[in-house]
């Protein structure tokens, strides 16, 4: 018997808050927002958000629009999901990507192969989904034709 | 120089049988798991004046609420935030606590009472950054995340699913050897092998099985030690580091390789001086970064010293004797734990079939997976006092 119900779970969402509601704002204009260190002497970019700067403990971090393109530090094919929201698309590509300015973000990589040739080391694009009810999630696409298939 | 954790002793350790379902609540469970180590070491809870405990599921209970539960009056309490780091870290602080005479007898337990829906949400909002910007981005828990440190590990190293099986294997043996734990056949290489895909290029043997029990030690103060009959250890050393190195996810997968120098300077051995390591095993990729990051073998060579050596209690260097985490099983918190135990019953000679020949070896924690990674990581080395 099947469940109607099944696949309807909703995705786990972000709580936004006053410190995160820039990168899902950004999200949300298709823009990845980060932030960095606004000591000219670290200058870091920096990635989740943060109050203070990891590097330098520095006090104060601008926000800017990151160029969205990256590599891929390393990878797994996702068959068994942590969460239901996520059994539909399973299995699916998930990815720790090094972003060009230096921070490391998490996202899955739609059209990527489950299977086959590593990715690690593969070049990334940003792009985004609906993640839920007014709410895009950064994701990254393999760069070039891989990508556009 | 002296003794870090001089007039200090374990003397008894205590396990519950691992159970896939139990009605037992944590406190139960470490009431159980205190019970048999206070059992092991000759002394009764009227003498227990301190309390190390580690639990994800006691909140919205506490240490002081155990206390109270059992009727202790606590003269030291300790409650471990660091997941499977904090059996070690609430030891350590314990010890210290024992030597600098705040207390005399604290039981250093951890337990849960887990199945794979309470692992996976426990996980989904373990803290902020992995609820935020893991697990709304489909991070597949923490297979997933430790999946990306295995593929990692294979193409940095040359390692393969075979070495990894090896390692699982040899740890499926130990468990036969022990009562309590969960998994009760042998593991072959190709169930290895050929098990349901997880996480790529993790499978179901990979992973630890989320279930029920408890894990205890009980620290005295020489004093008290001396009263009883029994074999006593020491802690030579014993070391913890968070978030090493910071800023760094994937470079250095793991914190030991951070104090290991101070971790023997301190002990006032060498790795070579070890009869067994009691390694933290979430996942094998895991153990194989503790191997090398507590200098039992090289960096980058885990996989050549899991071919070529016995890890199980005949070989000349066993690992997880109790079969660990991977097929005793994981009881949340108590995965920080279960090293503690196994190893201390070795060195008290009361490890049964598993027993092997031991006087001094390493026991070791790992947790708290937050960014990336697990955060926290500790070691100890503990010796049999003759």
């Amino acid at each position: 018997m099947t469940n109607p119900t099944a696949g309807a779970v909703p995705k786990p969402q972000p709580r936004v808050t006053q410190l995160t509601k820039p990168f899902w704002e950004g999200a949300n204009e298709r823009r990845l927002m980060i932030q960095r260190c606004a000591r000219p002497e670290c200058g870091k970019a920096v990635f989740y958000p943060r109050v203070c700067c990891p590097f330098c403990q520095g006090a104060e971090l601008n926000w800017f629009e990151a160029s969205g393109k990256g590599q891929i530090i390393s990878y797994t094919t996702v068959r068994r999901t942590h969460h239901d929201g996520f059994n539909a698309e399973a299995p699916y590509v998930f990815a720790a990507v090094a972003l060009e300015e230096g921070p490391c973000v998490y996202a899955q990589i739609p059209g990527a192969p489950t299977d086959g040739p590593s990715l690690v080391g593969k070049a990334v694009t940003v792009d985004y989904v609906v993640h839920g009810p007014g709410r895009s999630m950064p994701v990254f696409r393999l760069t070039g034709p891989a990508g556009q298939a | 120089m002296g003794r870090v954790f001089e007039g200090v002793r374990i003397v008894g350790a205590g396990q519950t049988t691992y159970a896939k379902r139990s009605s037992d609540t944590v406190q139960k469970l470490l009431y159980d798991a205190g019970s048999a180590a206070l059992r092991d070491a000759g002394l009764d809870w009227s003498r227990v004046d301190g309390l190390a405990l580690t639990s994800f599921m006691l909140p919205p209970d506490n240490s002081a609420t155990v206390a109270e539960h059992f009727g202790i009056e606590a003269r030291f309490l300790y409650q471990g935030l660091y997941g499977g780091a904090s059996g070690i870290i609430g030891m350590a602080h314990a010890a210290r606590a024992i030597r600098d005479g705040a207390c005399d007898v604290v039981i250093v337990a951890a337990a849960d009472a887990f199945d794979v829906a309470s692992h996976n949400e426990t996980l989904d909002r373990f803290n902020g950054s992995v609820r935020e910007f893991m697990s709304p981005q489909g991070f597949g828990g923490a297979n997933g995340m430790f999946a990306l440190h295995t593929r990692l590990y294979m193409e940095r190293y040359g390692a393969t699913r075979q070495d990894f099986g090896r390692f699982c294997i040899a740890l499926r043996a130990n468990a036969l050897l022990n009562p309590n734990a969960l998994f009760k056949v042998p593991l072959t290489m190709p169930d290895y092998l050929d098990a349901k895909q997880i996480a790529d290029p993790l499978r179901l043997y990979d992973c630890v099985m989320p279930c029920i029990g408890g894990d205890a030690i009980v620290l005295a103060s020489e004093r008290v030690a001396r009263e009883l009959s029994g074999p006593t250890l020491r802690i030579l050393a014993s070391e913890e580091i968070h978030n090493f190195p910071a800023n760094d996810v994937y470079s250095v997968p793991g914190g030991w390789e951070g104090f290991a120098d101070r971790l023997y300077a301190r002990a006032g051995c060498r790795p070579a001086d070890l009869h067994f390591a009691q390694l933290y095993d979430d996942y094998p990729v895991m153990c194989f970064v503790q191997l090398e990051g507590l200098g039992i073998c090289g960096k980058g060579t885990a996989h050549r010293f899991v071919q070529s050596t016995d890890i199980t209690t005949r070989g000349t260097f066993p690992v997880n004797t109790g079969g660990g985490q991977l097929s005793a099983g994981q009881a949340g918190a108590a995965g920080g734990m279960i090293g503690v135990y196994e190893g201390v019953a070795q060195l008290m000679g009361r490890a049964g079939a598993r027993q092997v020949k031991c006087k001094r070896g390493v026991v070791s924690g790992y947790g708290m997976v937050a960014y990336g990674r697990g955060l926290s990581s500790s070691a100890a080395v503990l010796e049999r006092v003759d």
